[in-house]
């Protein structure tokens, strides 16, 4: 394990299977210019300090240090929408640097308290490194940035569908799928600069048919859930070990499950770790409300800053301070530990496996620096780990491996998924069905309108186009899972009448061949401001 | 101001006596500290006399003028600037040096003990004028005095009955509080304590009671200051308004869209899990044994359209063959669906008005939601209903849904491979989860009418559907950590926490909406207890749990749930002349440029010494003024009966 000398690179002959680390990149589309300060922008501007900065940081540094960057991410439609988007990296500017004025009254005030000082240090350092990043390194562009760590790196972005409609239950008017997946490839080409080969389904929703449209725009793989790919048809030969074709030639990979779980788990998983930094402790809700009230939502609701001061510590309420310097060591051990296992794993696979394995990794992004701290550390030690202490694994992404091999066997799969339980049931209970109707109904509308007026210009096709944006839009499944949860429904509720609303008044202007509203329009068009070059022939017949 | 008598003492008598009063910090101090310390203690012991015998005195809560408030030490030791002159002047120990005093140092900071506790101090300070060479005057931290007896006082509505605040001055007790308050993160809490007191009158439940151990991730966290300092303004009729509306408020905001006419299940209905998920879980049964089974109907109230039968209508004999003439029928002319957007519905309402009905011909549409469980839904036109009426009083029968297998089969309507009929309710719209016939199957569903004598008569058929294949050994507890949940659950929490920290914090501000969406804190999804409904469903598993830790740490929790932590925090502010160069404890500080300066700090227990020196531009001139500040935090507990 310590075999600090050997320094073999990956792809060599020498190695005995193969890790793919996937991250999967999110946000829905929250973008709301009507409001000065609105509380679930806060999702991206936490997601842009915690994960993305902090994971683009690490990928320069090991590529500085000439440590190959093999991993895939996938980079939404709506994620990249919003980071593209003025208004909202103007926002995020605004955000930081309150933040950081935040961390600076917070190192004084915390002066007297030896146990809590170093860690608000950390906490502006941290800050003012996001900030020299977004605005003075890649002037407010992250995608950029994401381009040229690609260009200088084996990072692999790939796609998802347009706004992460959940694609099995869509799939009633197939038309509403590939609408997903070709606006999703063109906002791809457009915002990141090349065509994407690989695509992250939505939750990992798989249902049979789907591969073809993916097939349609040149998509050479996707990922799904374990069970997924073993309950093919047959039986993959090497279970989630070696991807294998769909009938349209589409390439698919199985998660593996061990890996997964060693970070998702509870029981045996690294997060949960009494060293690491507690997420629900914030000082947004401790500290005395006239101090923090600048620094929490303008209406005084109080919300999570981002600064918090405990550790883990246990199944307990009574927290410890956070130690920064003991958590990263935890995170070095959880980091070797990682690999050992995935040389492990590899080791007893080779037995049964004719074939180099290959163990897939999937995870959502946010889940490293957003809600495990310490998650990006963690990444920058198992890279730096498969690079520099062994030669057993290498790294590698699902692209490169399907570059290298070429005899894959043909299953056929089922619907599946990676939500609970591995269906649809998270998509798909009474809290949630009553918007299927809706969505079917709207997408059958919207093929219908662009099928009755395929020759429309000026404001009429405006209003089409609209109307193919405020479709996907209310067909994002984050709104059927945040119903789901049953907290804070609301605001999906909101969003998913909203947006149908909105589509079929539009629709009923269309239709009714009287003049469309124009300035209703231009205000809808500047609020749901995604994809500005969509076409809504594109729910045109293509079959 | 030394008493000689103490100076004549020796030290160790000095430690002795400063170990009776319990004083912090009393083995580090020297001779003159302690003497200082003593007598500050001593001052202090008189002060709670003092004001136990006043009871008439001002409410502690007396806040500072308008802008000092901002500036206001959480506890209230400070402020011993006059009055009128706090905007302007200097605040802290401030006492702006005499601009003719020409010396270079200031004296070092002669710690003047104030007498009694802070508030005592400000008031009597004021008067008495302290020497113009006495710079510091030491302040004292108030005492945290905890009684926990809730229902004896509800103090916190009646602020202006200052003496709740003093009811507390009972013996000394445990350190408990002390380590709460030490953690500066750990303190927050305070202002709890009134809480449940008004929350009553205003809401039903204090969310407080039902689920103390969960609750702490909601909790607002008041600061610490306003318990203490704020008691007064926050019964007042604002503070009650404030939760009042907003609760009314509530239910209006999400009425908006479900009443939109949206066929909007309220979640609420069912209040565990979804029971359709915990079904299915017996993977091994064999599917054709059991029945197909609706495990139950969804009709959203607002669908629940019964079709009259109306008489003039010419009957339609639904007979297979005739399937599509009636889906296909014309819709009358008469029935527009009502919810069609109104296109002359301004902007701002858009978002009320989703269809409710899409009634331009019969549909069924089949889904799929897991190798045991199946969902449809399904839309019949008016006319098609009306037959279906007309048919079913004529010669009785049921409307169902006929489920085939049709796997390996181009269904024709005769060649399916087995089915079973689920019986309808006579609604014109509706959905239902229903078993499957087995795993990997070829679905198909039609709605149709089953005549008494068993005949079958298809009005309309869905689409075809593949259950999956199950997941062998799929774990259960394989769940994830979604960053929408974490912010979802964030929200929900905050907005819980902010109906009673609002409440408490703006006792006198006008109530503002919570939110760009409004009061839409306490969604449907949020009860009292925000995390209550929340670890089933959470993506978490069994991690939430652990994780899910109370901000509050350590509180004083009773039996009965009742609780209170407090912390305390200490600006230091003042003034010098602008573009001087000023240190606070030896560190640099920015003055801003009309030459005030404030800096705070979490105060632990214990003794704090400030130093804060000015140097002029020119750095001629220096002068230093050295605040000693000492919190002490004792608490005590009465318990009921």
């Amino acid at each position: 394990m310590r075999a600090q000398e050997d320094r073999t690179s990956p792809g060599k002959s020498t190695e005995r299977g193969y890790f793919a680390l996937v991250l999967h990149a999110h946000l829905p589309f929250v973008r709301h210019p009507e409001h000065e300060d609105f509380l679930e922008e806060r999702w991206l501007y936490e997601a842009i300090t915690e994960t993305y900065i902090p994971l683009l940081t690490v990928f320069e540094r090991l590529i500085e240090e000439k440590i190959p960057v093999a991993v895939s991410m996938s980079l939404t439609p709506t994620l990249t929408a919003m980071l593209s988007d003025p208004l909202l990296q103007a926002r995020y500017v605004r955000h930081i640097d309150r933040l950081i004025e935040l961390a600076e009254r917070e190192v004084q005030r915390t002066r007297w308290l030896p146990e809590f000082h170093p860690t608000a240090l950390h906490y502006l350092e941290s800050f003012r490194h996001c900030r020299t990043v977004f605005v003075d390194r890649y002037k407010r562009d992250l995608l950029r940035a994401f381009r040229e760590v690609a260009a200088a790196s084996r990072l692999e972005l790939m796609t998802c569908a347009a706004t992460h409609g959940f694609l099995p239950l869509l799939s009633i008017n197939p038309a509403a799928v590939r609408a997903q997946i070709k606006v999703a490839t063109a906002s791809h080409r457009r915002l990141l600069g090349a065509s994407p080969s690989g695509i992250w389904l939505p939750e990992c929703g798989y249902a049979p048919g789907v591969e073809r449209e993916l097939a349609a725009e040149k998509i050479r793989f996707f990922l799904v859930d374990s069970h997924g790919l073993l309950n093919g048809r047959p039986r993959p030969r090497h279970g989630v070990f070696a991807p294998a074709l769909t009938p349209a030639g589409v390439a698919v990979f199985g998660r593996d499950l061990e890996s997964s779980r060693s970070v998702w788990s509870a029981d045996v998983g690294y997060p949960g770790d009494p060293e690491y930094r507690d997420f629900y402790r914030d000082i947004g809700f401790d500290l005395e409300h006239d101090y923090i009230h600048p620094y929490v939502h303008e209406s005084g609701l109080r919300v999570a800053t981002g600064i918090k001061y405990h550790r883990i510590t246990g199944r307990t309420d009574d927290k410890q301070p956070y130690r920064p310097e003991a958590a990263r060591l935890r995170a070095e051990e959880h980091a070797a530990d990682f690999v050992a296992r995935r040389q492990h794993q590899v080791r007893q696979l080779e037995r049964f496996i004719g074939r180099k394995p290959i163990v897939v990794s999937p995870y959502d992004a946010e889940l490293f620096g957003h809600w495990w701290y310490e998650g990006p550390m963690f990444i920058d030690f198992v890279l730096r780990k498969l690079h520099l202490e062994q030669s057993e694994i290498a790294p590698i992404t699902p692209l490169e491996y399907l570059e290298t091999q070429s005899d894959l066997e043909t299953v056929e799969l089922s619907f599946s998924s990676w939500g609970h339980r591995g269906f649809g049931e998270v998509w798909l209970n009474e809290s949630n069905d009553w918007i299927y109707r809706h969505l079917h109904r709207s997408a059958d509308r919207m093929v219908a309108a662009a099928a009755a007026h395929g020759a429309a210009t000026g404001v009429v096709q405006r209003a089409l186009n609209q109307m193919a944006r405020e479709l996907l839009l209310a067909q994002a499944s984050d709104w059927a899972f945040i119903m789901a949860g049953k907290t804070a429904v609301e605001y999906a509720v909101r969003r998913t009448h909203e947006h149908l609303a909105r589509f079929n008044r539009l629709r009923d202007e269309v239709e009714s061949g009287l003049p469309v509203d124009e300035t209703w329009l231009a205000e809808i068009e500047s609020k749901d401001n995604i994809f500005p070059d969509i076409d809504f022939r594109v729910y045109g017949s293509s079959e | 101001m030394k008493s000689g008598a103490l100076n004549s003492k020796s030290l160790a008598q000095l430690k002795e006596m400063a170990a009776e009063l319990d004083i912090v910090g009393r083995h580090k101090m020297g001779k003159d500290q302690l003497i200082d310390a003593v007598l500050a203690a001593r001052a202090k012991v008189a002060a709670r006399q003092e004001r136990l015998a006043a009871a008439s005195a001002r409410p502690l809560s007396a806040r500072p003028p308008a802008r000092t408030r901002a500036e206001a030490p959480a506890s209230k030791k400070t402020a011993p600037a006059p009055k009128g002159k706090a905007l302007s002047k200097p605040a802290v120990a401030t006492r702006k040096p005499a601009p003719t005093v020409k010396a270079p140092i200031a004296k070092k900071a002669t710690k003047v003990p104030a007498k009694g506790a802070a508030v005592a101090a400000a008031k009597k300070a004021a008067p008495k004028k302290p020497q113009p060479k006495k710079a510091a005057p030491a302040v004292k931290s108030r005492v945290a005095k905890i009684v926990a007896k809730p229902a004896a006082k509800s103090p916190a509505a009646k602020p202006s009955r200052k003496p709740s605040g003093k009811l507390a001055l009972k013996a000394p007790a445990k350190p408990a509080a002390r380590t709460a308050a030490k953690a500066p993160a750990k303190v927050r809490v305070a202002a709890k304590a009134p809480v449940p007191a008004k929350k009553p009158a205003v809401r039903k439940p204090a969310p407080v009671s039902v689920k103390p151990a969960a609750r702490p991730l909601a909790k607002p966290a008041p600061a610490i200051k306003a318990a203490p300092a704020k008691p007064a303004p926050a019964p007042k009729a604002p503070a009650a308004a404030a939760p009042a509306s907003k609760s009314s408020a509530k239910p209006a905001s999400f009425a908006r869209p479900a009443a939109a006419s949206a066929p909007v299940k309220v979640p609420p209905e069912r209040p565990s899990k979804p029971a359709p998920a915990a079904k299915p879980v017996s993977p091994g049964r064999p599917a054709s044994r059991t029945p197909i089974r609706p495990i139950r109907k969804i009709v959203p109230r607002r669908l629940k359209r019964q079709f009259e039968l109306t008489p003039s209508a010419p009957p339609i004999n639904l007979h297979a063959g005739e399937l599509d003439e009636a889906a296909t029928a014309p819709r009358p002319a008469t029935r527009v669906p009502k919810a069609e957007p109104a296109p002359a519905a301004g902007a701002a309402r858009e978002h009320e008005s989703i269809p409710t009905i899409y009634q331009s011909d019969d549909r069924v549409v089949l889904m799929p939601r897991d190798p045991q469980w199946l969902y449809c839904y399904w839309e019949l036109s008016e006319p098609t209903m009306r037959a279906l009426q007309e048919s079913l009083d004529r010669f009785g029968g049921d409307l169902v849904v006929r489920v085939h297998d049709v796997t390996g089969v181009v269904y024709d309507g005769t060649n399916g491979r087995g089915h079973h009929d689920i019986v309808l309710p006579r609604q014109a719209e509706g959905s239902w989860y229903f078993q499957t016939l087995g795993e990997d199957i070829d679905h198909l569903i039609e709605v149709g009418i089953r005549t008494s004598d068993g005949k079958f008569l298809a009005i309309v058929r869905s689409n075809t559907v593949r259950t999956p294949r199950a997941a062998s050994g799929y774990p259960e507890s394989d769940q994830r950590h979604s960053m929408l949940t974490d912010l979802a659950q964030e929200r929900a929490a905050a907005e819980a926490s902010a109906l009673e920290s609002e409440a408490l914090a703006h006792p006198s501000s006008p109530l503002k909406p919570i939110g760009p969406h409004g009061p839409q804190a306490a969604g449907p999804g949020i009860p009292s207890s925000p995390l209550g409904g929340w670890a089933p469903s959470s993506p978490f598993g069994p991690y939430g749990e652990g994780l899910l830790a109370p901000p509050v740490v350590t509180p004083e929790v009773k039996e009965r749930g009742f609780w209170l932590v407090v912390d305390a925090e200490l600006i230091v502010y003042g003034a010098t002349v602008p573009g001087s160069r000023l240190k606070i404890q030896g560190q640099p500080m920015e003055l801003r440029t009309d030459g005030t300066f404030s800096v705070r700090f979490a105060l632990p227990d214990g003794q704090q010494v400030i130093p804060v020196e000015s140097t002029s531009a020119d750095g001629i001139d220096r002068l230093e003024i050295t605040p000693i500040v000492e919190r002490r935090t004792e608490s005590s507990e009465e318990s009921p009966e």
